[in-house]
């Protein structure tokens, strides 16, 4: 076999998974489009506007792929594919072109499997019109449940409106997937495209049987502040991080080694908090998560805290507690003392029940000091620096450039972070008292904010032991329903 | 906020009532029960089963259903994962039950919808022997609940014949549950409130529950089609033995073999009819029947 015939295999198997999922997108597409009702309410949502809605893109980004497997390959959709006509091409043709065409094919088909997901997820109540035929199809719980997905829909289009996301627009459906990827649950996740210039929020499929977990969707939000989409030496187009927090993030890294010195000699080496130290990535990717949170508490309110804890309270793993600590210190610096009562008895609790399981699996501290002092240290340094780099990033690296740290045109003289919030979360105190009460009655509030009315179910929640708890039809009523307005207010 | 603030001042709650549309904390739980190749005999087993499971509960509702389902169990429930976890232990035990009966598996099948009141008026007493539950898709978010519910109980007055809105999660929002003993009637009731409200609904669709061991009332007959479905998937049914109330047969291309026109004075009479047409044709998988209104006349000008 020789060089061009290698490259014909693979580029073929390409092309005809290519041309398969492609065609599915446009059945997809028709069929969703069709399917959407214009004089009811919009559990599939309208993702076309013949500009920048989703379907608009993909439509586009079918036509590129198009092209290139045209002109890269001379392979053309309306005719078999044909090797001595691909032949010409294919000795000018290299291994990057296939590379090229398979990334942008990987965001195709992405999208493919979300739409196909959320299309089954959001027409499964159609079985119920067919009052005399066929066979019972839905499988979820109940026979549909789309409610709870124009709820997440209402609340993540609120989130979104209230943040100033400079890569990509959100791709405006919510899905719910199996965690099968991550491998625990991992409660929500981001994901952009680098060439779609989209971004997905899923939730872990769980999710949707307590609504107070919606409240994640503001932490996913927070994710698409840090991202930017760039081209690397090789000429790969991908999503990175923006260098303004990469430097946030060498900020925090440094302090961490001062931090840490004075543990230094006292045989700190074999704690697990130090070996991280081996893994900067792991610090880096857990530091982008508690900056999430600080965006989703800014839009989203302290509850995200409560939220996230109780998603992840199985999980007591070192470094996830940082960030909840340093969240907490965030939080205590920006909101009144008296909410955040709770939530300092819990991160105790939590830090209580670490030690537990850091006993009975011997890894006590090797200083027999309590582990609750290193990771509040680290925790609070976590949040003081991102609140001194965010009022004052000159004064700790003076003369950078606000070009190289993707802060072009943005005025950061008070504070960079406040540059990506439109809107931050204020709830009065009588608000707060009728949206609880009335969750509590099951009366539906469809008037106000989604993110009040997540906010106040997790208040009533977290006051209820079980039986007043709040009524979750009329938060879902509440939130699918949703009229607010925010230009009336 | 402390703790205090959860207990709302009876103020407070009344003047939330006044204004404000509510939806009822506890749930009815709506069981629809598909089966297939099974007969009379086995349906009473279920029906035991249920009795039998659900003896603490509030049971509203167990009967026949018209359409795809067979069988239909109401009950009320304060807890949807309570309810949820009844409904998933019913359907495995009856689906054990019945192998065994049978020889043979996974001849049930069961759907769930998880309703709750919407300006609940009055306890939920139910003893009629017909039972309605029409899905209502809303068309906008802007829905008086207030208005609708405003209109059921001018409907309700004065009648034995009763609705009541329910909302519950699915993209048909909102059930109006009707009842009474004349089938008609109920079914006039759901109309005049199709007509009223049809600008707040797109669409609806409507699934008619006989009460078990219970017969309705007739004012005027009934027409429906029972489309039947072949175990081979093809052939036709020699009816010289069966029930007068079959009109006509008819070959489909559908998804049923047949399709039997059926007029019958009660909704009692067309369902025994059915039971004795699976039992007198081993060759039936299952039936489907879809209720039809008196014809539609033209309205005076």
């Amino acid at each position: 076999m020789n060089s061009e015939e290698s490259l014909w295999e693979a580029v073929r198997t390409l092309w005809m998974k290519y041309c398969g999922i492609s065609d599915e997108y446009r059945m997809l597409r028709d069929r969703w489009l069709y399917l959407y009702k214009e004089v009811s309410i919009p559990t599939l949502p309208y993702l076309k506007n013949k500009e920048n809605l989703t379907f608009d893109l993909l439509d586009n980004h079918i036509k590129e792929l198009d092209q290139l497997f045209k002109d890269k390959f001379n392979l053309k959709r309306g005719v078999m594919e044909d090797y001595t006509k691909s032949l010409p091409l294919l000795r000018k043709s290299s291994l990057r072109d296939h590379s090229e065409i398979e990334v942008r094919f990987f965001d195709l088909s992405t999208y493919v499997g979300l739409l196909k997901l959320a299309f089954f997820q959001r027409t499964a109540s159609s079985e119920i019109s067919h009052v005399a035929s066929g066979a019972p199809k839905s499988p979820e719980r109940t026979i549909g449940n789309e409610l709870f997905y124009l709820a997440a829909d209402k609340c993540a289009k609120r989130y979104h409106e209230c943040l100033n996301i400079p890569y990509g627009r959100w791709d405006n459906f919510i899905t719910f997937a199996p965690p099968i990827g991550q491998g625990y649950f991992y409660g929500a996740f981001y994901h952009p495209s680098p060439y779609l210039e989209l971004f997905h929020i899923s939730m872990s499929e769980e999710q949707k049987y307590f609504v107070g977990s919606y409240l994640a969707l503001a932490h996913e939000f927070g994710h698409g502040v840090l991202t930017k989409k760039t081209t690397t030496p090789e000429g790969d187009v991908i999503t990175d991080k923006v260098n303004w927090y990469k430097l946030l993030f060498e900020i925090v890294w440094d302090g961490m080694f001062d931090s840490l010195n004075e543990f230094v000699g006292r045989r700190c080496e074999d704690c697990i908090i130090t070996k991280y130290t081996d893994s900067k990535l792991s610090y880096f990717r857990q530091y982008e998560q508690f900056i999430a949170d600080l965006f989703g508490f800014r839009v989203g309110g302290p509850n995200i805290l409560s939220a996230l804890w109780d998603i992840s309270f199985g999980v007591t793993n070192e470094l996830e507690l940082i960030r909840n600590v340093a969240l907490l210190e965030y939080i205590y610096a920006h909101s009144k003392r008296r909410e955040i009562r709770g939530l300092i008895d819990r991160i105790n609790d939590l830090l209580d029940r670490l030690d537990v399981v850091r006993a009975e699996n011997n890894k006590l501290c090797p200083t027999h000091t309590n582990l609750s002092e290193c990771i509040t240290k680290i925790g609070g340094l976590w949040a003081n620096i991102a609140m001194n780099v965010d009022k004052d990033i000159f004064s700790i690296i003076p003369n950078r450039n606000l070009g190289n740290l993707d802060l072009e045109g943005y005025d950061i003289s008070s504070s960079i972070f406040s540059n990506f919030i439109k809107e931050e979360f204020k709830i009065k105190k009588s608000e707060e008292t009728r949206l609880v009460d009335s969750l509590l009655s099951g009366i539906p509030c469809t008037d106000a904010d989604p993110r009040h009315i997540l906010h106040c179910y997790y208040e009533a929640y977290k006051k209820s032991k079980g039986e007043d708890r709040p009524s979750y039809p009329a938060t879902i009523q509440s939130l699918a329903f949703n009229k607010y307005n925010k230009e009336e207010k | 906020m402390d703790g205090t603030a959860i207990l709302i001042s009876e103020k407070m709650k009344n003047e939330m009532s006044v204004n404000a549309p509510r939806i009822e904390l506890t749930h009815h739980a709506i069981m629809w029960i598909s089966t297939k190749g099974i007969l009379e005999e086995h349906e009473e087993k279920v029906i035991d089963i249920i009795k039998e499971k659900l003896a603490d509960k509030n049971l509203v509702f167990y009967g026949y259903c018209f359409g795809r389902f067979d069988l239909i169990i109401e009950f009320i429930e304060d807890s949807a994962k309570v309810a949820s976890h009844y409904v998933c232990s019913l359907q495995e035990k009856i689906e054990k039950e019945l192998s065994a009966a049978l020889g043979k598996e996974n001849v049930v099948c069961s759907s769930l919808t998880l309703a709750c009141r919407v300006n609940p008026r009055g306890k939920d007493n139910s003893n009629k022997p017909v039972r309605t539950y029409t899905f209502l898709m809303p068309k906008s978010e802007g829905l008086d609940l207030n208005e609708i519910t405003d209109f059921t109980c001018e409907l309700n007055k004065d009648s034995s014949t009763k609705v009541e809105l329910y909302w519950n999660s699915s993209s048909y929002s909102f059930i109006l549950i009707g009842e009474g003993n004349v089938f008609t009637d109920v079914f006039n009731k759901i109309l005049t409130f199709r007509k009223r409200m049809r600008n707040d609904f797109a669409e609806s669709c409507t699934y008619v529950g006989l009460r078990w061991g219970e017969t309705d009332e007739s004012e005027e007959d009934i027409r429906a089609y029972t489309f039947v479905k072949l175990k081979d998937g093809f052939g036709e049914l020699n009816l010289d033995k069966d029930s007068s109330i079959w009109q006509e047969q008819f070959k489909r291309l559908g998804w049923s073999d047949i399709c039997l026109e059926a007029k019958g004075k009660t909704l009692k009479e067309i369902k025994s009819a059915i039971l004795e047409l699976r039992k007198n044709h081993d060759d039936i998988l299952n039936t489907s029947t879809l209720l039809l209104s008196q014809k539609q006349e033209p309205e005076n000008e």
